[in-house]
């Protein structure tokens, strides 16, 4: 399972209202690397990546040909809520839940989708999800406060405990940091390499030097097409296409 | 270079300008706050001066007490049982139009919450009239509970589509990452995040429906006996406050106004309530 990649796309084409908004996309997602995609506002990267998990699915007028694969098994045919759970996703903002404690936002993956745990389960799935992203010490004596009551960074840190309680094999990120403060930032990005050890990360970023800092791996979409993809070092420092240097390089 | 002349006289006139406005302003809200002032003074003037003990303890006035006392109930018991058949019709009409904006169905609601929300009252009174009184050949306070069941619905449902809109689509698209499904996130995310607003909403409608006089008196016409059976005439504060101040009867006149209070009292009710669910953090 491990050598195969773990998110793979052939010949991806996404369609809006019948225009192409990625065009022929082929890319190889490493078991515990974490992959960034940067690009220029507009170029289809957040529809890609809601593509990973089918939450493009909601929206009638978006679509797909080519072909998604996790661990090798086409996304089509599985069945969107099992996929999601799979390929567990962090938004730009970050998304508490307002009518629930820091402890029922860990749990929300169970309790929303009806599976009944036990208080010990409970306990050891929210000890264990805010330990892995470094908030157990911060709110371990306020778990029954809101998670609206967080900083802007904490908020974030709780909406990836929540989905990586749900033990996903794929975490999508949706420019994460854009909405915290460089402090906060340098946490989450710390945060990251540590899940790196556990899990494949996919993350989307306008941030270069971010990039720079954590990526394994890089793909960079211009003008609906993957203009280059590769190690990180090799296309931040050293792009080959004109595009991409002029991006990147600037 | 401005000399300092010159600023002073500036200064000097952008005071006056910012004077004259506030005295606008003043003016214009005294104007609007004087009707509201005034109509509580009024109601609660004469409303106290019925409500003596004379009223509550003579025994010559039974029959104004028990009238007094089947509007009251006649009034909370239609009011509540329209407001719970309203809130859940508002709640699926609302998701309707938040997940679905441009369907057909949504399209032919919204115009319908707009015909509704500019129906007079009395139109509303004579609909469930002949729906309902006309071939029963029987006033009835379920009729009454209709007829504010539908003048509540639009004010309702447009308020809670409101409320559902300001709720981030990321909020309920983070459930949905979850693998939960569309409905449960609606169940679980999208009502209980905007309940008290929606509720908000809805005590609004109750509010306005509370003192509608006409559409009741063509559906539940009033009885000035205790009546607690939905399926025969019922009383209600407007009712009583129609047909007594419409008398020469001093007595009767005084119940009037001791009506005009319980029903003000109601509304300042209905109206904190939804300001304060509204703004309850």
């Amino acid at each position: 399972m491990k050598s195969k990649p773990v998110l793979e796309t052939k010949n991806l084409t996404i369609l809006v209202n019948g225009a192409p908004l990625i065009d022929n996309l082929n890319l190889s997602i490493n078991w515990r690397t974490i992959t960034t995609i940067i690009g220029p506002s507009g170029c289809g990267k957040t529809t890609l990546i809601r593509t990973f998990n089918r939450l493009t699915d909601l929206n009638p007028s978006i679509s797909h040909t080519g072909e998604i694969t996790l661990f090798g098994k086409s996304i089509t045919t599985m069945h969107p809520i099992i996929l999601r759970r799979k390929v567990g996703m962090v938004f730009q903002r970050p998304t508490p839940f307002p009518n629930m404690s820091i402890a029922e936002d860990v749990l929300a993956g169970y309790t929303l989708n009806g599976i009944p745990l036990t208080k010990d389960q409970k306990h050891h799935i929210i000890e264990d999800s805010l330990k892995k992203v470094g908030l157990w010490n911060e709110v371990k004596e306020r778990l029954t406060h809101k998670g609206n009551d967080l900083s802007g960074g904490q908020q974030q840190r709780l909406c990836i405990a929540r989905t990586l309680a749900l033990h996903p094999k794929l975490l999508v990120l949706d420019e994460p940091t854009s909405s915290l403060d460089p402090k906060s930032a340098a946490t989450f990005e710390e945060l990251l390499l540590e899940l790196k050890k556990t899990i494949t990360i996919v993350l989307v970023t306008h941030n270069i030097p971010q990039a720079k800092r954590i990526s394994d791996h890089v793909a960079f979409i211009q003008n609906h097409k993957l203009v280059e993809f590769g190690p990180a070092n090799q296309v931040l420092l050293s792009p080959k296409t004109k595009e991409a240097q002029e991006y990147l390089l600037n | 270079m401005v000399s300092k002349q010159k600023l002073g006289q500036s200064a000097i006139k952008r005071q006056r300008i910012s004077m004259m406005w506030t005295i606008i302003i003043i003016t214009l809200s005294a104007v609007a706050i004087f009707p509201i002032i005034s109509i509580l003074e009024l109601t609660i003037y004469n409303g106290i001066k019925a409500l003596t003990p004379h009223f509550v303890a003579s025994p010559l006035l039974a029959a104004e007490r028990e009238a007094f006392a089947t509007a009251f109930i006649g009034t909370a018991i239609m009011m509540t049982l329209a407001t719970i058949i309203t809130l859940p019709i508002s709640i699926l009409v609302g998701i309707l139009c938040v997940e679905h904006p441009n369907h057909w169905i949504v399209r032919m609601c919204r115009l319908s919450v707009d015909i509704l929300q500019g129906a007079p009252a009395i139109v509303i009174g004579i609909i469930v009239y002949c729906w309902m009184v006309f071939p029963t050949r029987q006033f009835s306070g379920l009729a009454g509970t209709l007829a504010l069941v539908i003048i509540m619905m639009p004010v309702s449902i447009r308020s809670t589509e409101e409320v559902l809109k300001k709720i981030p689509r990321s909020l309920i698209e983070s459930a949905l990452a979850l693998g939960v499904p569309n409905y449960r996130a609606i169940q679980k995310v999208m009502i209980p995040t905007a309940f008290r607003g929606i509720l908000s909403g809805t005590c609004i409608a109750a509010s306005r429906a509370s003192g509608e006089t006409a559409p009741l008196l063509l559906t539940a016409f009033g009885t000035p006996f205790i009546a607690v059976s939905l399926l025969k005439e019922m009383g209600a504060l407007p009712l009583m406050i129609y047909h007594y101040s419409a008398s020469h009867n001093d007595i009767w006149q005084a119940m009037a106004w001791g009506g005009a209070l319980a029903l003000i009292t109601v509304n300042v009710i209905l109206i904190s309530a939804s300001h304060w669910i509204g703004h309850e953090k």
